[in-house]
């Protein structure tokens, strides 16, 4: 026979009874601080966002909310309640903190007061602060407020552990066709139908029964062919009662581009997700079970938890009256523009700055267009988006474009711009202008052909980018780097005319010199010598030697003898003696006795002396 | 003698045409390689086009571009102030100069008369203008004279034509970047380049000169050059870190 055997405890088991019986010596010593304290996650908030306010208390026990929060234009959209259990060392007991957390969602703009609440904590009744909630309008594209859920059978809602696989749920009715389940997903659309490039703002759900502690991981994963996902917001996290259970819901926002016409097919959002489920007991044991349960003893379970898929009717963007320099956007836009510096010399840049902004697809559309460009020089835009601070999904905000202006010409102003968009809302597409802006800007020489100051006559619609080489000149006009006033033509030019000149020039002056008193002068001397020369001539007769001496003599002396003009004696007698000789050439009937050589001679030397010292 | 004769005409025709073609190629070859982004065979082409070819600012601006997308800006700027050398109203060329100069910190000098002379004034046109003013005066001085004519206005009129034109063609011709920038050059080492007071590597700095800076060359010794800037500083520094505007050096 068998000696009965005492069954070994697990480890579980016996860290079980020890804080079982540490519990049981502490209690009684144990004394707790109550504490209330109440806040709003946010103050002010926008129409149909939702904000949470959190009662805490901690004590010896639960703390138990007595007051419902009625206040006209809050509703309350869920509430939720969490506690904490924990040892109070040194005095070994065990501490409660109660989170009792009621989702508030404005119904209007205005400013709320939420008055204080009663809480009864450890058999005494406390009250909250009062808080101020600010609620400002909504702005466009906001996301719907969570719908109403249809109330399902109420039911047991089992631990995860021992549910089925998850299953996506229907948007609408989650809990509906199978009240087991503990968790769901909802894909919320606000509209059935959008039209290409649209933005569709889509709510994306996750919920989870409350009573079981859960962990989402940070993004959901969606995403699917036929359209864009903008950015995915940071989780909201939000209680909500459904059919009496509590449910904590995270919801992501985030929106939708369809990229073409037709239906598109939305496929289901996923999520992973970690669940604290309470612990089974290892066997039939319930005991040691249940003891675990009750201080709190959870398994980690991993889900996914997914939403159903969804249609989306898209329709095409109309044809007719679509603008030339419609370039993608779809939405409701306005435009500012603005440029510095208000006064540029001549080559310095001027940025012209131009915001739109509004709602709609910021991230697929074109710049605005640059309306007559001419006599500027105009470069491709930069861009930069700032989402709306109150819409991180990024289909609110405003887009700046800056670009670089360069005067050709002096400019008193900037060109005015233009910006084309479908609005869905009006389904129809609607231009807007910024004006032009009043600057001083000093440019240089005529307009030359700018193929970027011609995007307003043929804007890209479909945001085709540049080709790179629009910005190379096509003017091959051969050149030198030897300065113009030197180049062959205007040498070989230059030359030509210098030396036609000069020689005009010359015969000019020599013209006027020989008109000048010297030259006459000169040509006179020269004259007489060469008659000089002629009476040297051994072949000239006796009478045309007389004659050419006395027609000289006269020539030099016109009007006078020799006497008269203060000769020697001897160039007088030589004189006065050719004189009687022509004389007697001149008049004598008989025959007149020769020149003797020596007479010729003297006649000679004494006209020889004349012509070098008298004349 | 006929230097050509009307039957060489089709052969001084083809030869015309062959020059053309074979600048165009290389020209076409970095069109196409800048317009698919490869500026550095595009940078390679240009230059192959304006070593074979004519000289033309819309060359050295094309190779401006091509090296700045590359990010020599030092070259870029060389070759920009080429083609205003060139072409002294090349806007694009003068922008672009300016978005180095800017990007580089290089401070904006206001500009002379000179450059604001051929900013505004097409300088060829100029030119011409002086050069037919002065001669047109000059001979109806000539004639005037030649006729021992009695009208004083008309020389005086000549007279006043003659100096007008030649004022106009001696203002446009130093304007003339050609010959205002003669002794320029550009700092083309990367990383810019210290101005020192002595051609020595341990000489005290006058100015730290950024990659585009222009200066003039006033006289060389040896590996080093002393350059005046163009706020009036001058100094030292190694020939190797600049590159002449005139190739032709």
């Amino acid at each position: 026979m068998k000696a009965p055997t005492i069954p070994l405890l697990s480890i579980r088991q016996l860290a079980a009874v020890f804080f079982s019986a540490m519990l049981l010596l502490g209690l009684p010593s144990a004394t707790f601080a109550q504490s209330v304290e109440s806040e709003l996650t946010a103050g002010t908030i926008q129409v149909g966002q939702a904000v949470e306010l959190r009662v805490t208390t901690k004590g010896k026990s639960q703390g138990q909310l007595l007051d419902q929060i009625e206040v006209d234009g809050l509703e309350v959209a869920g509430t939720q309640k969490q506690f904490q259990m924990q040892m109070a060392l040194p005095k070994f007991g065990v501490e409660v903190a109660t989170v009792q957390t009621v989702i508030l969602v404005p119904t209007r703009s205005g400013e709320f007061t939420i008055p204080s609440l009663r809480v009864r904590l450890d058999g005494k009744v406390y009250k909250t602060a009062e808080s101020v909630l600010r609620v400002t309008p909504a702005t466009g594209g906001r996301v719907p407020v969570l719908p109403a859920i249809p109330v399902p059978q109420r039911g047991t809602v089992t631990p995860p552990v021992t549910t089925q696989p998850p299953q996506t749920s229907q948007p609408t009715t989650p809990r509906s066709e199978n009240p087991q389940k503990s968790y769901f997903g909802e894909m919320v659309i606000p509209k059935e139908s959008s039209y290409v490039g649209e933005v569709v703002p889509i709510d994306l759900r996750f919920s989870i029964d409350a009573n079981f502690p859960s962990q989402f991981s940070d993004r959901p994963n969606f995403s699917g062919e036929g359209f864009t996902v903008l950015r995915t917001t940071r989780p909201s996290e939000v209680s909500r009662d459904v059919n009496g259970f509590e449910y904590s819901c995270i919801v992501f926002r985030t929106a939708i581009t369809a990229a073409k016409a037709g239906t598109l097919e939305i496929p289901p959002a996923s999520i992973a997700a970690r669940v604290q489920v309470p612990v089974q007991a290892p066997s039939s044991d319930d005991f040691f079970g249940g003891m675990l349960r009750n201080f709190g003893m959870t398994d980690i379970r991993e889900i996914e938890i997914s939403t159903d898929s969804a249609q989306l009717d898209v329709k095409p963007l109309p044809r007719e009256g679509k603008p030339d320099d419609f370039a993608g956007a779809v939405g409701e836009f306005k435009i500012e523009a603005s440029a510095t510096p208000a006064k540029a010399e001549p080559g310095e840049p001027i940025t012209l700055r131009v915001v739109v902004s509004g709602r709609g697809n910021f991230e697929a559309m074109g710049p605005p267009v640059i309306r007559d460009a001419e006599g500027w020089k105009v470069y491709d835009p930069s861009e930069n988006f700032e989402p709306s601070p109150t819409d991180p999904v990024g289909f609110n905000g405003s887009k700046t474009y800056e670009f670089t202006l360069v005067a050709r010409q002096d400019q008193n102003a900037t060109p005015p711009v233009q910006f084309s968009y479908f609005d869905p809302a009006k389904e129809k597409y609607v231009t807007i202008e910024g004006p032009a802006v009043p600057i001083q800007a000093a440019g240089a020489g005529t307009p030359q052909p700018d193929a970027t100051a011609d995007q307003d006559q043929q804007p890209a619609p479909e945001q085709t980018p540049a080709p790179q080489g629009n910005d190379l000149s096509r003017d091959y006009a051969a050149s030198d780097f030897q300065p113009l006033g030197w180049s062959p033509v205007f040498v070989a030019i230059g030359a030509s005319l210098a030396a036609v000149w000069v020689i005009g020039f010359a015969v000019l002056m020599a013209r006027k010199y020989a008109e000048s008193p010297a030259a006459k002068r000169s040509r006179k001397i020269k004259s007489r010598r060469d008659a000089l020369k002629k009476l040297e001539a051994s072949s000239l007769s006796d009478g045309d030697f007389l004659d050419g001496a006395t027609a000289l003599f006269s020539e030099i002396f016109p009007h006078k003898t020799p006497a008269e003009i203060g000769l020697t004696a001897e160039q007088t007698e030589n004189l006065d003696r050719l004189f009687a000789k022509h004389q007697e050439a001149k008049y004598s009937t008989r025959r007149i006795t020769p020149i003797s050589s020596d007479d010729k001679a003297s006649y000679l030397k004494t006209l020889h002396e004349i012509l070098s010292t008298k004349q | 003698m006929k230097f050509f004769r009307p039957s060489s005409k089709p052969f001084l025709l083809a030869f015309v045409l062959v020059a053309t073609c074979a600048m165009a190629e290389p020209v076409s070859d970095a069109i196409s390689a800048y317009e698919s982004g490869d500026f550095s065979k595009a940078a390679r082409d240009f230059e192959t086009a304006l070593a074979s070819g004519p000289k033309s600012a819309g060359l050295y601006f094309n190779l401006g571009q091509a090296l700045k997308k590359q990010g020599e800006t030092g070259s870029a700027a060389l070759n920009f102030r080429r083609a205003l050398m060139l072409d002294p109203r090349l806007m694009d060329a003068r922008i672009s100069l300016s978005d180095i100069e800017r990007s580089k910190g290089i401070p904006l000098l206001p500009a002379g008369w000179k450059d604001q002379l051929i900013e505004r004034v097409p300088l060829y046109p100029l030119l011409v203008s002086g050069f037919v003013l002065f001669w047109l005066g000059a001979f109806l001085w000539l004639v005037l004279a030649f006729q021992q004519s009695r009208n004083r206005l008309g020389l005086v009129v000549g007279l006043v034509l003659a100096l007008l034109g030649g004022a106009i063609f001696t203002l446009a011709y130093i304007a003339d970047p050609r010959f205002q920038w003669r002794d320029g050059a550009v700092v083309v080492a990367a990383d810019g380049v210290s101005l020192l007071s002595a051609p020595a590597e341990r000489s005290p700095l006058v100015a730290k000169l950024p990659a585009a800076s222009s200066l003039r060359i006033i006289r060389t010794s040896g590996e080093w050059a002393y350059a005046k800037l163009g706020d009036g500083k001058s100094g030292w520094l190694p020939q190797n870190t600049i590159t002449e505007l005139l190739p032709e050096k």
